[in-house]
């Protein structure tokens, strides 16, 4: 085992395709509930689950934003997504939730070598 | 080493929980111990006694009752993504007033904080996605 | 929702059907008068600091769309009550057992999934 207990979450649905991000969500909030350092590390697809304005969910499906909006009541208050993820869907820090903060490559390695556990979804 | 699974896909339209089933007679084989699978997600599905494929097919549920029987290994099932997709155990299915039930020993409906306390306990997590 | 949910009615005149844990079978039916039934079940009498507990759950979900678990209820009660009331034992003293659980069914929120 580790000698760090940040357990480090790695998210890469969309929204509007099904389930997947808010099952992927609700794994945050358990770590959170639980009382444990969680680490929330939005990748590739995963970036669009961030953009803000997002109207509904996909049809028939609850929508995802108000559970990204909530995780800061669950003490998740920065939401890391690596800066190439967000550029190359053509995303800028504008279109993001406030609590989105984008990192550098180097940055991503870090969350990952920090983490004492991860799941990834 | 002990090891723990993370199913994420359903039986028969995923690979992941034939692949999951492979490493883990792979693993035990070798002398490691597995720990739990934890099925979520798609992998829920995997649950149900009701599985009912043709014979000259294998029947998973039966398949991951085998490996709870001759490892000991944990079958948790997480009990949210189970009870929106119509896996139920007897207790589940008079909580909700509903019909029948479909998921019963060694399969154990529990929370997703289930999954954390497995990940800590054991040294390796491994997960298959769908 | 599935009439295979209703088990039993709130009212004696057959209204406000509620499934076999006394949850809600229809969300849109609640009101401050189903609320104070479901409290005289659980034995607890609403008082104004019940309710602006309740306020504070339902007002969560307004806005979450997600009923809070432990944790993020005390921040928001915290948050809006100030940090006299926004701690468990408080919640605790007036929802005695699981207060998140409870209030939530007296608030006439969906039934948390047990995963929490």
């Amino acid at each position: 085992m580790s000698q760090s207990d940040t357990l480090l979450i790695v998210i890469r649905s969309a929204p509007h395709d099904g389930i997947r991000l808010r099952e992927s969500l609700d794994a945050l909030l358990v770590g959170a509930a639980f009382g444990q350092s969680v680490v929330a590390l939005f990748m590739g697809q995963g970036a669009f689950a961030l953009k803000t304005g997002q109207s509904p969910g996909a049809p028939g499906q609850k929508s995802t934003l108000p559970m990204i909006d909530m995780l800061e009541m669950y003490d998740i208050e920065t939401l890391y997504l690596p800066e190439e993820d967000a550029t190359c869907r053509g995303l800028g820090a504008d279109d993001l939730v406030a609590n989105t903060r984008l990192v550098d490559a180097g940055e991503v390695q870090g969350l990952f070598r920090d983490a004492g556990r991860i799941l990834t979804f | 080493m002990r090891y723990a699974l993370l199913v994420m896909g359903a039986p028969y339209s995923s690979q992941a929980p034939h692949s999951a089933l492979r490493f883990a007679h792979a693993l035990t084989g070798q002398g490691h111990s597995l720990d739990s699978v934890f099925f979520y997600r798609d992998g829920v599905h995997n649950a149900s006694f009701l599985l009912t494929p043709p014979q000259d097919e294998a029947n998973l549920h039966d398949l991951w009752q085998e490996l709870h029987e001759t490892q000991g290994t944990r079958l948790d099932v997480c009990i949210a993504a189970a009870l929106r997709r119509g896996l139920l155990d007897e207790a589940e299915a008079r909580r909700h007033g509903k019909p029948g039930h479909n998921v019963a020993a060694p399969f154990e409906l529990t929370g997703l904080g289930q999954l954390l306390t497995v990940q800590q306990r054991c040294d390796r997590l491994i997960t298959f996605a769908a | 929702m599935s009439h295979t949910e209703i088990y039993r009615y709130l009212f004696e005149n057959k209204t406000v059907a509620l499934d076999p844990e006394g949850y809600l079978v229809n969300m849109e039916e609640w009101t401050p008068a189903v609320a104070g039934a479901l409290a005289d079940e659980e034995g607890i009498q609403l008082t104004d600091a019940h309710w602006e507990l309740i306020d504070v759950l339902r007002d969560f979900y307004a806005r979450y769309e997600m009923a809070p678990a432990m944790r993020a209820w005390v921040k928001a009660v915290k948050q809006r009550l100030g940090p006299e009331k926004g701690s468990s034992l408080y919640l605790m003293s007036l929802f005695p057992g699981s207060p998140a659980k409870r209030a939530a069914r007296i608030a006439g929120l969906p039934k948390p999934t047990n995963c929490l």
